[in-house]
């Protein structure tokens, strides 16, 4: 049976008593870093991004939401501690869309990139990707393809280096445009990624370790 | 070359620190100012493609290339983290 990963595109725009909801499900370390944010839309957004990720996993395991405990790794790679033996999830924002990814057994990297304005795709492109890649950027008929095009090779780039649990910088040049199984190189692995339909302009891929085929299902908001 | 270096480096990493906190309050506009000591990613919530564009303008503006290849989550945890970072792994144009 081929392996699976699900994934749920959340908004972040939710009124106060969606946010307090979301609040009252992250444990003292995330209450901590949301207080952290100066930014009250960051702040919010990282609310509802974690409270989201509680209670899509918790109800894939049946555990309550504020049960569950994750610790991060050396390059910010959460794994799921309690309950032991749960699935691999993984977590993305931007703008005010949240990718959430639960998984099986295989290491899998999430991210949602939405074209941000005022980035020159062209410029970073040229600067970071490969050549290829910076070439097929620079060759789109108008900015909007040229940024989305940036996001596409982005958020490749950024799912399959989450996956792998390693430092996104010096994976920049990692080609992604045209195969599906990439192959990282610190840690060394394969991964399959995925790109991911999704509305608004936006951009998802996800990446799981190894390069053998799996299903993805997506589902919009907090109850599909 | 260690002589011009160390003469060097000091001035270069103020003008990156000057540079950094410009080009951060420009594009995220935080309600408190940026500091040598502002967290970049745990108080301003910087993304990695917000830090590709921050590495690319400090690149043009100070006309300078800065090696990424050893650039990891730690030494971009504050301003001066990520200024140090810059100031030991940048070439000039």
């Amino acid at each position: 049976m081929r392996d699976a990963v699900r994934i749920w595109i959340v908004s972040t725009r939710v009124g106060p008593d969606e946010l307090a909801r979301h609040h009252a499900l992250l444990d003292a370390d995330e209450r901590a870093r949301a207080a952290a944010l100066t930014q009250p839309a960051t702040r919010d957004r990282f609310t509802v991004a974690h409270g989201a990720l509680r209670l899509l996993v918790g109800r894939a395991l049946d555990v309550p939401p504020e049960r569950l405990s994750w610790r991060r790794g050396r390059h910010g790679k959460p794994t799921l501690t309690r309950p032991r033996g749960g699935p691999q999830t993984s977590l993305s924002y931007s703008d005010d869309l949240v990718a959430v990814a639960v998984g099986g057994d295989r290491a899998v990297g999430v991210d949602i990139q939405h074209p941000t304005p005022g980035l020159d795709p062209v410029a970073l492109a040229d600067r970071f990707f490969a050549a290829e890649e910076a070439r097929q950027v620079a060759s789109g008929a108008d900015a909007a393809t040229r940024a989305d095009r940036f996001a596409r090779l982005w958020a490749r780039k950024e799912a399959v280096v989450k996956a792998a649990g390693g430092r996104l910088w010096p994976h920049l040049a990692l080609p992604v445009h045209r195969d599906d199984v990439v192959r990282c190189g610190d840690p060394a692995g394969v991964h399959r990624v995925t790109d991911v339909a999704t509305p608004g302009g936006y951009r998802v891929a996800v990446a799981l370790a190894g390069d053998a085929p799996y299903d993805v299902a997506t589902a919009h908001g907090l109850t599909g | 070359m260690t002589e011009p270096d160390t003469a060097i480096a000091p001035q270069l990493r103020a003008q990156v620190v000057d540079s950094m906190t410009t080009l951060l309050t420009r594009m995220l506009r935080p309600p408190v100012p940026v500091t040598e000591r502002t967290q970049l990613m745990d108080e301003l919530g910087l993304s990695s493609s917000l830090a590709l564009e921050l590495l690319l303008e400090i690149e043009d503006e100070l006309e300078i290339q800065i090696d990424v290849e050893d650039l990891d989550e730690d030494q971009m945890t504050t301003v001066s983290d990520l200024a140090d970072y810059i100031t030991a792994h940048c070439t000039p144009r």
